[in-house]
Formats: C-alpha cells, sequence, structure tokens
C-alpha cells in the first residue's frame, strides 16, 4: 500500500498569520496556484492515486478537488483528517497568542490546548483513528489532503512515536503542499518513509508557524 | 539551533553489484561521482552553506565527503562513528552468498549480532546516540554529515524516539544515494524539526 500524506495549500488564515485549527478558511490564489502546480506535477509524473480522502475544512477541500479533478481520482471527506481543535486559539494572531501566553515551565501531552481544545493525546488517538480507516481499506495508492497538526500526529503513530510533555515532541515539517509518502508493505506490516518535502521548490515560509504550538 | 543535514554516500561499487556492505570498503562507481557532483552543482546554486562536514571513513562516504568539502571550500573531519553497521559475516557478500553460508532465522530479536560476529540493532542504535550527542557537544551551526544508509536510520530512531525492535520491525527512512534529509535541532526546548527527508531531486533532474 502506497500513503501520501499532504498538507493544504496557502489559505487566507496562513497568509493573516492567525491559528487555524478547525475554523474555516479557503485557499488563497497563491494556495490554489500550488495545488494546481503539484497537481501538474504528479500528473506529467504519471503519479496515480486510487482514491483522495480529505479533511472537509476548505483549505483542504480546495486543494483536493483541484488534484482530483486534474488527476480524475474519486474524491471522499473523513472529518478525523480535520486539523487540530485549538480552543479559543483558534483565529487569533501567533503573535498575539504568544503575547497573552507566556511559555510555562511545564505541560504535559494530555493539556487540552486553548482551554476547551484538543490536547496533543486526544489528536494522537483521532490520528490513529483515522489512519486505522485507510489501512482497512483495500489494498492501493491513498492520497491524503490535510493539516500540519493531524499530520504531525498520524506520523507519530507509523513511527510509534508517543507524544511528549512540554516542547519535546519532534515536529515533522510541512510547508504548504508539502507531503510525506510511504510504503506500507501488507505482510510484513512494516512502513517505510519515502520522502519528505523533497519536491517543494517554492518559497514555504509562511503557514510554517500556525500549527508548530503544541 | 543546529541545522543539520544527513547524505548517504554515492552509489558505490557494492550497491552496484547488491552487496551487503556493511563495513566492507568499496569505492564509488563513476555514476556515484556524478551523483555528488550534481549535489554538488545544486548546493552551488541554491547558495547552500555549512560550516563543517563530518564524513564516515569509509571509502564510498569518505570520496563523497571530499568532493563536497573541496567543491563547497569546506573543513572536513572524519570520525568513525559515522561508519555503517558492522554486519559481521555479511560484509561484502551478495544476497544469495548470505544465504549459502550464514544460517537463517525466523526471528531476530534487537540484541542478536548481525552476521554472527557483527553489531546488534542495539549496538547500532547506541552508537547512533553516541553520535548525536557528539555533535550537539559542538557549537551551534550548519553541519553536513556524510555516512551510510543504515546508519542514518538509527539516527533518526535516536532523535525522533523509537526504539528498536525485533525482525528489524520498525519504520524505515529511505536514502537514495546522494539523498538528503534535513533536521533542526534547539537544544534550549530539545525539540527536533524534520524539515525533509530523501531528497534526491539533482539525481532525478540528471536522469531526466
Amino acid at each position: 500500500m502506497f500513503l501520501t500524506l499532504l498538507r493544504h495549500g496557502e489559505s487566507v488564515g496562513n497568509l493573516s498569520g492567525v491559528l487555524q485549527g478547525q475554523s474555516d478558511y479557503p485557499l488563497t490564489p497563491a494556495g490554489m496556484e500550488q495545488a494546481r502546480k503539484l497537481a501538474s506535477d504528479w500528473k506529467s509524473e504519471s503519479t496515480k492515486f486510487d482514491l483522495i480522502i480529505s479533511s472537509p475544512l476548505r483549505r483542504a477541500s480546495q486543494t483536493a478537488e483541484i488534484i482530483a479533478a486534474s488527476l480524475e481520482v474519486p474524491l471522499e471527506f473523513d472529518h478525523l483528517w480535520k486539523e487540530r481543535n485549538f480552543g479559543h486559539f483558534q483565529d487569533m494572531q501567533l503573535d498575539e497568542i504568544n503575547k497573552h501566553n507566556p511559555s510555562v515551565d511545564f505541560f504535559h501531552p494530555y493539556a487540552p490546548i486553548g482551554g476547551t481544545g484538543e490536547s496533543q493525546l486526544d489528536l494522537y488517538t483521532r490520528g490513529s483513528l483515522a489512519l486505522q480507516n485507510i489501512l482497512r481499506r483495500p489494498d492501493g495508492a491513498y492520497l491524503v489532503v490535510s493539516h500540519g497538526g493531524i499530520l504531525n500526529k498520524a506520523l507519530y503513530v507509523i513511527m510509534g512515536i508517543t507524544p511528549q510533555a512540554h516542547y519535546n515532541s519532534p515536529i515533522f515539517h510541512f510547508g504548504n503542499t508539502g507531503y510525506a509518502q510511504f510504503s506500507y508493505n501488507l505482510s510484513t506490516r512494516q512502513w517505510a518513509m519515502l520522502c519528505l518535502n523533497d519536491q517543494i521548490k517554492m518559497p514555504q515560509s509562511r503557514g510554517f508557524m500556525s500549527w508548530k504550538n503544541d | 539551533m543546529f541545522c543539520i543535514t544527513l547524505l548517504r554516500h554515492g552509489e558505490s561499487q557494492g550497491n552496484f553489484e547488491g552487496r551487503h556492505q556493511g563495513q566492507a570498503d568499496f569505492p564509488l562507481t563513476d555514476i556515484g561521482r556524478t551523483q555528488t557532483k550534481a549535489l554538488v552543482d545544486r548546493w552551488i546554486a541554491e547558495k547552500k552553506e555549512f560550516d563543517l562536514v563530518i564524513s564516515s571513513p569509509l571509502l564510498r562516504a569518505r570520496e563523497t565527503a571530499e568532493i563536497i568539502a573541496s567543491q563547497l571550500d569546506i573543513p572536513l573531519e572524519f570520525d568513525p562513528i559515522w561508519m555503517e553497521r558492522d554486519n559481521g559475516l555479511m560484509a561484502g557478500l551478495s544476497p544469495e552468498e548470505v544465504l549459502e553460508t550464514l544460517p537463517q532465522y525466523d526471528f531476530i530479536h534487537p540484541y542478536q549480532p548481525i552476521g554472527q560476529t557483527g553489531e546488534s540493532q542495539w549496538e547500532l542504535y547506541l552508537r547512533a546516540g553516541k553520535a548525536v550527542q557528539s555533535l550537539i557537544y559542538k557549537s551551534p551551526g550548519s553541519y553536513l554529515i556524510v555516512s551510510h544508509g543504515g546508519f542514518l536510520n538509527m539516527f533518526f530512531y535516536a532523535t525522533l524516539g523509537i526504539v528498536p525492535q525485533p525482525n528489524f520491525h520498525g519504520p524505515r527512512f529511505r536514502f537514495n544515494n546522494t539523498a538528503f534529509a534535513t533536521l533542526n535541532y534547539n537544544p534550549s526546548s530539545h525539540r527536533w524539526y524534520v524539515l525533509g527527508v530523501n531528497d534526491y531531486l539533482h539525481v532525478i533532474s540528471m536522469e531526466g
């Protein structure tokens, strides 16, 4: 089985520098261009997918729709691939969050973020269920279109890393339309990470910080 | 911040012949040298900067590192801690020769020496942990490590918190010849960032 985990293109929220979480921002024109560019690269490389599974949030669904139309692949939505719920941090500017919420001496991975949001463990649990849904499907090549925070936890599940306390959890960088590719051997049950962000030629600064703070 | 680029050597004679290399010392092939030069051209075009290159002393890594260090004008050090896994009696053998000459096991625990006399996966993991530490004992900066696929996989395990598992079960991180991975490390928060894995665009462009 082949699995490609893709982060959405640049969104209005990325551009204005807010923490989006489950708030629903559409793609910017640049974000749509990123999705079209990736779709045309994949088309010219003859990359094939059997199914695209996307988060229903607009920045992901718009990215997925552009790719699905271009590569002529069926598209389904699964809410388990939505971004982390960041509680009352959602829609706030990142520097504002940092200003009003100074670094604490210690936090554990069970703490809800932004008062009412998902803890790291909530997110890890949701990521593992989302992944399990795919592994129960027939052998094939699947593309998931989702978000930086939840994709990080899906990578943890694949690699057998557990959420860590404080700022110690490793972070896998996903730029806008950055992706990770994996093969999963159905007889040995072994995962191999084939690449992460290896094809990105466009500037990736925006949106990098938007999901980093846990 | 530490900016760490983990590079696997170019194609070696052992790769070309499909042999288990381990610490058996094969030189680069002409293709391996061409791959390395393509990487150098790419990094020159990208204005990539490193403070220091640290390489495994095995020939295939050494040659790769020497080409890069001289072309990019970066100091180069060798440290045997970055060598490939000692794979015991498998060193230099083809898969068929391994099947003919060495006992096969249905189950391998991670403490078991590989190829009868080689490093167990735990020994390799512990060596990778020491290699990570030796790097972090240096000043923050930009480092290029030239090493080997098996060892660099354990570097990932040691930084991400993955432990060796029986039957080599556990995720693998693909490194094609002259592919690199990029990591950042912030010692004040003990946070590792993985920025890219198995980037070998220069080879893809080379092959058209």
